[in-house]
């Protein structure tokens, strides 16, 4: 271990972070070195001079521009769970509905050509089978007058939440992954859109890190890892997956380099 | 619930005035953290506005998995360090890579004529010093020596390992003090001569 090795020692001894036996190892070192005990003693100064630094003030009208630029702005976007816990309490609704209306014996199959039922792609849902003959929500409330009560105010807020629009796009994803649903990144370029404005190319680097992916180069936006075996593909799908919604854009096909872009999420 | 979290909830629900109050609590911290980085008021001004509105549009997706501050002071880093690097062939101009590198060399031993230097001027070296540090040395030694946070904060908000952050932070110190000495040996002989 030479001088260099114990400015890291002297660092977290300032903070109280070193061990007792690194201490020991520390103090040892100081009492033989006088350039170490010399750099312990400016370090220790340093730290203090940096502590002891005084606040720049806030330019006196920070808040009021700040609030006038808000004023303008754009309004704080509704929180992405609550998006979703409304879609998802709108597909219940509906498949409730769809049951009552099935339980009250409504067997009119003719007529069952609501935009709704046919987004739904019958195989994508539970007991799909099943619910591909059955009549649209519409319907299936004229012939349920004495529930209609109910019935209306589940269409209400089936309207409020715009659950046909979101249903739609989450069978379009289902679509999408079916027809990606291998494990793994293949093709040369990868688009992840995320929601959170926190991840950065820096996150990626951090997880290339973590997972022992090899950094080969990083810019505005991407970074581009080098991957040597499928193991490594399949880690990186996993790794990204939990980041945002992964697409393949790249059109050449199990390349040694992946070039990651991140997108913000719509 | 504490009053943070009040004017986060108050904030998504549209309240400005909430968002206004939760603004008081984070504006002189965040606004000399961008001052730090940048080492330029206006430039931290326009930075630290970035923040919070970057924020406000945000507050909706802050999902409670880590601290409010651990989430307002990454909104931060971020920031600052996308400015940095819009801004990166103007510093590279200034030939500031010789101090960044962490390469210089230690001067002799000696008398210390840092010693005789009023304490005004060592601070004003001392600022120039941290404002030239590179971006992931600079954020720590703010972090830390600065505001106070804790390894474990630093690690959350830079999002690095809490070995770098150690690691860094033991570098940034090392670096700040050799290159101040042989600053301050530098200005003492202009004073003599």
């Amino acid at each position: 271990m030479d001088c260099r090795d114990f400015d890291y020692y002297i660092s977290l001894y300032i903070d109280k972070m070193l061990d007792e036996g690194d201490k020991e190892k520390l103090v040892n070192h100081l009492k033989e070195c006088q350039r170490c005990s010399e750099g312990f003693r400016k370090t220790q100064q340093i730290v203090s001079m940096i502590n002891s630094l005084e606040s720049e003030p806030l330019p006196h009208d920070f808040n009021d521009k700040l609030l006038g630029k808000i004023g303008h702005g754009k309004r704080i976007a509704s929180p992405h769970w609550l998006r979703w816990t409304g879609a998802v309490a709108g597909i219940l609704v509906i498949f409730f509905s769809i049951k009552i209306a099935l339980d009250v014996g409504v067997t009119d199959k003719a007529s069952s050509t609501a935009t709704l039922t046919e987004g739904m792609k019958g195989e994508d849902i539970a007991d799909g089978s099943e619910l591909m003959q059955m009549e649209s929500p519409g319907e299936a409330r004229d012939d349920l007058e004495a529930d209609s009560a109910q019935y209306d105010g589940v269409e209400d807020s089936v309207e409020r939440e715009g659950i046909g629009d979101g249903y739609d796009e989450e069978m379009v994803s289902k679509e999408d992954s079916q027809l990606n649903d291998l494990p793994r990144i293949q093709s040369n370029e990868v688009e992840i859109y995320v929601e959170d404005i926190c991840i950065t190319p820096e996150t990626l680097k951090f997880i290339a890190i973590d997972n022992e992916l090899e950094l080969i180069e990083s810019g505005e936006g991407f970074i581009v890892i080098g991957i040597h075996s499928q193991k490594e593909r399949d880690i990186l799908h996993r790794e990204l997956s939990k980041l945002g919604e992964v697409r393949e854009v790249g059109e050449e096909m199990d390349t040694d380099q992946v070039k990651l872009i991140i997108r913000a999420a719509e | 619930m504490n009053i943070e979290s009040q004017l986060i909830e108050r904030s998504v629900s549209g309240d400005t005035d909430a968002f206004g109050e939760l603004v008081l609590l984070y504006d002189k911290r965040i606004y000399n953290y961008c001052f730090r980085m940048t080492n330029n008021a206006d430039d931290a001004e326009d930075l630290a506005q970035e923040v919070f509105i970057k924020v406000y549009r945000n507050l909706g997706s802050f999902k409670g998995n880590c601290k409010f501050s651990t989430w307002i002071y990454r909104i931060a880093h971020n920031t600052c360090i996308d400015n940095h690097r819009k801004k990166r062939f103007r510093l590279l101009s200034l030939s500031l890579q010789g101090d960044e590198k962490g390469e210089m060399d230690i001067p002799d031993k000696g008398p210390s004529p840092e010693e005789q230097i009023v304490s005004r001027e060592q601070y004003g070296l001392m600022k120039e010093c941290i404002a030239r540090l590179k971006p992931e040395y600079k954020s720590v030694i703010i972090l830390r020596d600065i505001q106070n946070y804790t390894y474990q904060e630093i690690s959350d908000i830079l999002e690095i390992p809490l070995g770098t952050v150690k690691s860094n932070i033991s570098r940034a110190r090392a670096l700040l003090r050799d290159t101040l000495k042989s600053r301050l040996a530098a200005y003492g002989e202009r004073r003599v001569n």
